[in-house]
């Protein structure tokens, strides 16, 4: 039987891939989410924290450390067992998705998409 | 005062103590983004934007985590808009006949100024979470309605029900200015007898914002036109209000189950349209067989909004 489970916003994806790598803070995220997603996710810093106040309270990452640089509070976050396992499953779910079609189109045209 | 100090602006809609430890660390990355960019300045609308709409959808899940269950804090939040409702028109213009003939026992029948003090002590006991202190006055206006219930004036049971009996605001059938008192009394005692937490939320004087506003306008309503600087607004329009406020209350209580996945709204939204509209439900086979539309229509509305919070909150808790 399959098990349900949360619903991974885009944002959310990427936030939690781009910690996949180790702790990161806020700007190194944003940063991270824009390059591993082509440039398609830019993360506001608004949206940004409401994400982490959401995936921290549901288990998915929790702080890793503070630092000060140039005066400013610094906090890292780094993903959670749970985080990895909800990313994971995302991936695979897509995977087996873009399968679907990727099979279909290469079986129809003789050659896969570029 | 550096970039990130003069931003604080941007976080008015956050919640003090989540600004307090996140602050600081979001106005940084955010002169972060904007040094990335090169510019200085207004940050552009999309993260002024982002950092107000982020900050209201914290707001509920913050309450949500609270240390007050969600029954409890639902139920408090219930009772306490089932308070104010006995200042809204239509009951508004029965405080206005009360001031008019206030300190006179023997005025107009009925009218009588305990009638609206007493929804009025309730409810300033639950803006402080006071639900024991609250349950006192309830207990009294529960009482004398319970009194014009069981018997007629002059009867040793019997007592003049608008002594203490405020008037709430019903839809469609006149009894739904009763069930009010007793479910206020029935949601007090719960909250009175919790053993933990005691403790409840304090409620803002902003509650009290739809009760003026809707008390002015059916002030103006009330004025002669000749007595009116401006032209006269449509009567439609003000007796609408009290129905656009109760929309709106609607709104913002699925938005918050949509952004918390929290079932508190839901109960306090479900608390309110049960005391005021069950008669209408109760009524409703004999509605459809006569074809009232007004019944339908509320009782179609009440169920639909209880069912589009459940289904938000359900959808809530699976989205991350």
């Amino acid at each position: 039987m399959a098990t349900r489970r949360a619903l991974l916003t885009e944002p959310v994806y990427f936030i939690l891939t781009a910690l996949l790598d180790g702790p990161m803070h806020g700007y190194g995220i944003i940063k991270r989410a824009e390059e591993q997603s082509g440039g398609r996710v830019r993360l506001a810093v608004g949206t940004l924290y409401g994400a982490l106040d959401r995936l921290s309270s549901g288990g998915l990452i929790e702080l890793d450390h503070e630092e000060v640089v140039d005066g400013r509070p610094r906090r890292y976050y780094r993903i959670t067992d749970d985080g990895t396992r909800a990313v994971t499953q995302e991936a695979e779910r897509m995977r087996q998705a873009a399968e679907i079609v990727i099979r279909r189109t290469v079986r129809g045209t003789g050659t896969a998409p570029a | 005062m550096n970039r990130a100090e003069g931003g604080r602006w941007l976080l008015a809609t956050y919640p003090r103590d989540y600004r307090k430890k996140h602050g600081a660390e979001i106005l940084a990355t955010l002169a972060a983004t904007r040094r990335d960019d090169r510019r200085g300045g207004i940050p552009p609308v999309r993260e002024v934007f982002g950092l107000l709409r982020g900050g209201l959808a914290i707001r509920p899940r913050h309450t949500a985590r609270g240390p007050v269950p969600w029954w409890a804090d639902g139920l408090h939040l219930g009772v306490f808009i089932l308070a104010l409702t006995a200042f809204a028109p239509p009951a508004y213009y029965a405080i206005v006949r009360q001031i008019q003939h206030s300190g006179s026992l023997h005025g107009p029948p009925g009218w009588y100024p305990w009638s609206s003090l007493l929804p009025l002590l309730v409810a300033l006991a639950l803006m402080r979470g006071w639900a024991r202190v609250a349950l006192v006055p309830a207990a009294v206006m529960a009482l004398g309605e319970a009194r014009f219930l069981l018997g007629s004036p002059g009867h040793p049971l019997g007592g003049d029900r608008l002594l203490v009996v405020p008037r709430f605001v019903y839809s469609v059938y006149p009894a739904g200015r009763t069930l009010p008192t007793f479910v206020i009394v029935a949601g007090l005692a719960v909250l009175a007898i919790r053993r933990r937490p005691r403790t409840l939320r304090h409620r803002s004087w902003l509650w009290w914002v739809p009760v003026v506003v809707s008390g002015v306008a059916a002030e103006i309503w009330r004025v002669p036109p000749a007595a009116l600087r401006w032209p006269r607004v449509p009567e439609e329009w003000w007796s609408s209000l009290s129905a656009y406020l109760v929309l709106a209350l609607i709104v913002l209580a699925v938005w918050a189950t949509a952004v918390s996945g929290d079932l508190r709204w839901s109960l306090a939204i479900g608390i309110t349209v049960a005391a005021q509209e069950v008669v209408t439900l109760h009524n409703l086979p004999v509605s459809l067989r006569q074809h009232n539309a007004d019944t339908i229509v509320f009782s179609g509305g009440a169920v639909l909004v209880l069912a589009t919070l459940l289904l938000t909150a359900r959808t809530a808790r699976r989205r991350l």
